[in-house]
Parts: structure tokens; C-alpha cells; sequence
């Protein structure tokens, strides 16, 4: 315990609390759902639209009623899930072809290099959205997409945009690493390639695909908002997002509604960035020193 | 031969991206898990949807309808928008959005590019100072801060509570000038604002490199004044960053450009977008999102260009 705190005196107070705010909605996200009985759909019919601080109501409620407090912790948990998973798996999915390609170079790196830069060349946004229009639709007029679906779909396009993103930053920190001596020096005394990846290239490229990682987060939570508020998005004020959209058409009577949810998100994203920029320095730092 | 190879290499490069994101979006469409002919026509004859299908290509195999599609899509011919009746072009519509948002991403630029370099330039020369660290740091934050929070901000401060700008619509700059640019400042400023941060960082760091060059300092003890200084020795590097950036951030503002039209209702690319979305024209969506990929690159290929025009010294190695 004492050595944890050591290491965190090292950090600028900014960095500190983003890692002290990712923690408390990490958190909120794993410990809320099964604490809290209540529904965050309960209706409060007395206090329909009030601002924060009314009858104990700390964020106030919406025009239909609902806790806005209650809300976001609820939606906590499916706006991480969404961001950790799509970065997660995407992250590794990106990882795993970048590095490759970046170590075996010739054509199948130029083709995989190629392919990257096709998908790139969509805006990630435009391109989310495009997924979650074809997967999201249902099969005939009758049948409707059920609520499941929906968020799993925006998991998977956030996911097709995200490989990508880290297969990129991974192939080119593969193609960097791997022309260096102790690679070199690897390969001459005969070790396989195999040993190479894992033991040379992996631990040293893994870092740099960490701190684009979390940028990547800060992507997705805004591209997961941004989809919500063009209606495409987790449905029924499920996410951050989603509440978000949901807030926006009585933004006129009841501002607080769109404010917390703002908040939530900037916060959120504005941590990942800078922890992400954290991770980038020392990186440039330990270089330097090599 | 010697420099037109690299050229030729990368012009490509280019269209094997260009047809390889085109094709991925007509695949995309072949992944509907419903039939498109009987999506837009649910009432048809079995004679009307057959004739439909031709129309579409959906008969032929996924690269020949691909190639087909293509060859229409150079030359401007889209399809329709069915929802309408099948009354309007698809072309029609991009000719009356496009110029709207290419507008908004315009005044973008040049707002970002206003609050950028006078900041950019005064964070450098007061770098590690007290004034540096602040603004450092609040631009940091800003630029972490997602456009459409900045919007919603600013809609209920600024138009809502002091009602100085309006939140909804848009006026064409022939209609009427100055409500044109009344319309626009709140969708512009939220979406320039963390552009301009980025900008300023970048320019920041650039800034101080170059005041730390030898020819800096040679031109200073030549006896140029600072102003000469900044604008010949200092800025002429440094535009190489704000176009790189520009480039780099482009994805990110179109992107953007999206979200804000559809909250301050601009009837523009992004508007239509979402508008094919929710309507389900899929036909008009794969050509929309196709003219989005392919600005995108036309851009970046144009910022690479111009990037070579002035900084001399990239001309052989790219």
C-alpha cells in the first residue's frame, strides 16, 4: 500500500484526479447496479422538471420525472462497458495485425497498410454511423430491433473503428522497434521469431498502443454521445449519451438535464486524455534516454 | 523519372484506398439483413421490384455491381431518394447541402486559426511562464472537450439566456449576409474551439523550437526586427505543422460537422445524413458516406502538396 502511494506522489495533481475520477465511475459502474433496488425509472410525479438540490433530488429530475442523478450512475455502467470493450477488443485486434505486419513487412504489409488507410479515410463517426445503419435495421417492416441488439451493434461498429485507430500506431511502433540492434542482435544468434515478438517487440510496443489507447477511449465516449444525439445510439437513456439526447429537447425548461450528462462526459474524456498524454511523455522521456 | 515515381506511387496508393473504401461501403450494403428492392418498395409488382433490382445492380455479382455503381457515382448519377416518392436525385441533394457544410467547415478554420496563432505565438514566447502554464492547461482541457457539449453550453448560455445569437436554422449568405454569419457563430465556435486548442499547442511547440534555431539567432544578430523575424524565419516552419494538423483533424470536423448541423438544424451533409439514416435511403446514404471518404482524402492529398510548397526540404523524401 505504502509503495502505491509513493508512486502516485510522482503524478501533478490533474493527473491525480483523473485517475481519482476514472476510478469513482469505474466504480459507480461495477458497484451501482447491484446495490441500488430502485428503478432508474421510477417516476416522481411531484417533482416533475425540478432543478438540483429540490427534494432531494441532487441533480433535479427531468420533464417525465425521472432522477438525473439516478440516471447517469445507471448509465455508467453501460457508457464504460461500451468504451472498454470497443477499445478492448478492437485495441487488440488492431494490435495483433499491426504488429504482425509491421514484422513481416513486404506485400502483406502493404496490403494490411493499405486496407488501414481505407477504413481511416472514412471519418470514425461516419463510418459508426454507417455500421449502426446496416446492422441495426430490422429484418422486415413488422419485427422491431430489440434494445440488446442495438447496444451490441454499437459495440461492434466502435470496435471496426477502433482497429484501425491502434492497428496503425502498432505497426508503426512494430517497424520502428524491429530495426533496432538487440533485434538484430536476436536474430543472429538465432533466436525464432516467435521469442523475437514476445520477448523484443511486444513489451515495448504494447506502451505506445496503451497511450493511444486512452485516447481512444475519450474517442468512443464521444462517438457513443454523438450517435445517441443523431437517434442511433443505446436506447431509453441507457447511456451517458443517451440521457443526453434525451435531455436536449426541453433544454429550454430544464438546462440541469443536459448539464450533468455534459459533465460526466467531459470529465471522463478529459481524464483519458490526460492520463493517455501521461503514459506519451514518460515514454518520450524513457526514449530520450535510450 | 527519378521524382515522378514517388508520385506515381502514392497516386496508387490513393485510388487503392479510394476504390477500397467505396467498395467496403457497397459490401456494407449487402450485409442489410433485409432485402433493399423490398425494403423501398414493399407494395411493388414482382415486374416493378425486378426492374428495381436492374436499376440498383443488386442482379449482378458484388464487384460487377460494384464497378457499375462506380462508373454512375464519377459521373454524378446517385440514384434517388425512394422515401421522396423517388421525386428527387440524390445528386440534387448533395448540391444543396454540400456547400453548407464546406462553408461552416470554412469559417471553422479560420475562426480556430484567429484564436490559434496570436495565442500560439504568445504561449512560446512566455513559455514556462506563469500566463503559459494557464493557458497551456486550459487549452489542454478545452481540446478534451467534445463539440457538442461545447454547443449545448453555449445554446443556453448565449441563445437561450442572453439571446444574442439564434440556436436553430440557417440563413444563405445571398439571402441575407448578415444574419448568415449570425447564424452560424455559435455552430462555428463550438466546433472551432478545440480545434483551436489543438492548433495552439502544436504551434506553441513549434514556435519554441524554431526561436532555438541557429538561423533564428543568426537572423537576430543580423538585426531583424522580431516581427521579421517571426513572420520570415519562424512562422514559414511552422505553417508545416498547422497543415499537418489541419489534415489530421479533418476526420475529427467533419465528423463534428455532423453532430452540430443536426443540433442547430443547418440543413447541410451532416443533416442529410442523418436525415437518409432515419429514413432508411440507403441508396443516398452509400454515396453520402462515399463523398465524405472521398473529400477526406482529397483533402489530406491536397494538405500534403501544399505542405511541400513550403517547406521545400519534403519535396524529394515524400
Amino acid at each position: 500500500m505504502k509503495s502505491v502511494w509513493k508512486k502516485l506522489r510522482k503524478f501533478s495533481i490533474p493527473t491525480l484526479l483523473s485517475i481519482a475520477w476514472l476510478a469513482i465511475i469505474g466504480l459507480i459502474a461495477i458497484v451501482y447496479p447491484l446495490l441500488s433496488s430502485t428503478d432508474p425509472k421510477f417516476v416522481y410525479e411531484n417533482d416533475l422538471g425540478v432543478g438540483p438540490f429540490t427534494n432531494g433530488h441532487l441533480f433535479g429530475t427531468d420533464t417525465n420525472g425521472y432522477d438525473i442523478f439516478r440516471e447517469l450512475l445507471h448509465g455508467t455502467r453501460l457508457t464504460l462497458l461500451v468504451a472498454v470493450v470497443a477499445v478492448g477488443v478492437g485495441g487488440a485486434i488492431g494490435s495483433l495485425i499491426g504488429i504482425l505486419s509491421g514484422y513481416v513487412r513486404g506485400k502483406i504489409d502493404a496490403v494490411v497498410n493499405v486496407i488501414f488507410s481505407a477504413v481511416l479515410s472514412i471519418p470514425n463517426l461516419v463510418l459508426a454511423l454507417a455500421l449502426v445503419a446496416v446492422l441495426a435495421t430490422a429484418p422486415d417492416a413488422y419485427s422491431t430491433v430489440s434494445n440488446w441488439r442495438k447496444v451490441f451493434v454499437v459495440v461492434l461498429a466502435l470496435t471496426i473503428v477502433i482497429i484501425p485507430i491502434l492497428g496503425r500506431i502498432a505497426r508503426g511502433a512494430t517497424l520502428s522497434w524491429s530495426n533496432r540492434e538487440f533485434v538484430t542482435a536476436a536474430k543472429s544468434m538465432g533466436a525464432k521469431n516467435s521469442t523475437i515478438l514476445w520477448k523484443h517487440i511486444v513489451p515495448n510496443v504494447l506502451p505506445a498502443v496503451m497511450a493511444i489507447a486512452f485516447l481512444a477511449v475519450g474517442v468512443v465516449i464521444v462517438a457513443e454521445g454523438s450517435l445517441s444525439l443523431l437517434g442511433v445510439g443505446i436506447p431509453d437513456g441507457n447511456s451517458w449519451g443517451a440521457i443526453l439526447a434525451a435531455g436536449r429537447n426541453d433544454m429550454e425548461y430544464t438546462p440541469h438535464v443536459v448539464y450533468f450528462p455534459i459533465i460526466f462526459i467531459a470529465l471522463t474524456v478529459i481524464s483519458c486524455n490526460q492520463i493517455g498524454d501521461v503514459i506519451r511523455q514518460s515514454l518520450d522521456r524513457r526514449e530520450a534516454r535510450i | 523519372m527519378n521524382r515522378a515515381l514517388p508520385i506515381l506511387r502514392r497516386l496508387g496508393t490513393l485510388l487503392a484506398v479510394i476504390v477500397l473504401s467505396t467498395f467496403f461501403l457497397s459490401c456494407l450494403l449487402r450485409l442489410l439483413p433485409t432485402d433493399l428492392v423490398d425494403m423501398i418498395l414493399t407494395m411493388g409488382t414482382p415486374e416493378e421490384k425486378a426492374a428495381l433490382r436492374r436499376t440498383l445492380y443488386l442482379d449482378r455479382d458484388v464487384f460487377t455491381s460494384y464497378f457499375m455503381w462506380f462508373k454512375d457515382f464519377i459521373r454524378g448519377d446517385m440514384g434517388l431518394l425512394y422515401g421522396t416518392g423517388g421525386g428527387e436525385t440524390v445528386w440534387s441533394h448533395v448540391t444543396r447541402s454540400l456547400p453548407i457544410s464546406l462553408l461552416i467547415m470554412l469559417y471553422t478554420q479560420i475562426i480556430a486559426l484567429v484564436i490559434a496563432v496570436p495565442l500560439g505565438i504568445f504561449t512560446a514566447y512566455r513559455a514556462g511562464k506563469k500566463s503559459d502554464r494557464v493557458i497551456s492547461n486550459t487549452l489542454f482541457t478545452a481540446s478534451s472537450v467534445p463539440n457538442f457539449a461545447i454547443a449545448f453550453l453555449l445554446i443556453i448560455l448565449v441563445g437561450v439566456k442572453l439571446k444574442w445569437f439564434p440556436t436553430l436554422e440557417y440563413v444563405g449568405f445571398k439571402d441575407d449576409p448578415f444574419q448568415h454569419f449570425k447564424h452560424l457563430v455559435l455552430p462555428c465556435v463550438s466546433l472551432g474551439v478545440g480545434l483551436a486548442a489543438s492548433y495552439t499547442r502544436l504551434l506553441r511547440t513549434d514556435v519554441i523550437a524554431a526561436l532555438k534555431d541557429d538561423y533564428v539567432t543568426m537572423a537576430a544578430s543580423k538585426g531583424l526586427s522580431d516581427s521579421r523575424i517571426l513572420l520570415t524565419h519562424v512562422f514559414r516552419p511552422a505553417s508545416v505543422t498547422l497543415l499537418t494538423a489541419a489534415a489530421l483533424n479533418m476526420g475529427a470536423l467533419i465528423g463534428g460537422t455532423l453532430v452540430i448541423e443536426n443540433i442547430f438544424a443547418i440543413p447541410g451533409f451532416g443533416f442529410e445524413i442523418a436525415y437518409a439514416l432515419a429514413t432508411k435511403e440507403f441508396v443516398a446514404l452509400q454515396s453520402f458516406i462515399a463523398i465524405t471518404a472521398l473529400g477526406y482524402v482529397i483533402f489530406n492529398v491536397t494538405a500534403d502538396l501544399l505542405i511541400g510548397v513550403v517547406d521545400p526540404r519534403t519535396r524529394g523524401s515524400r
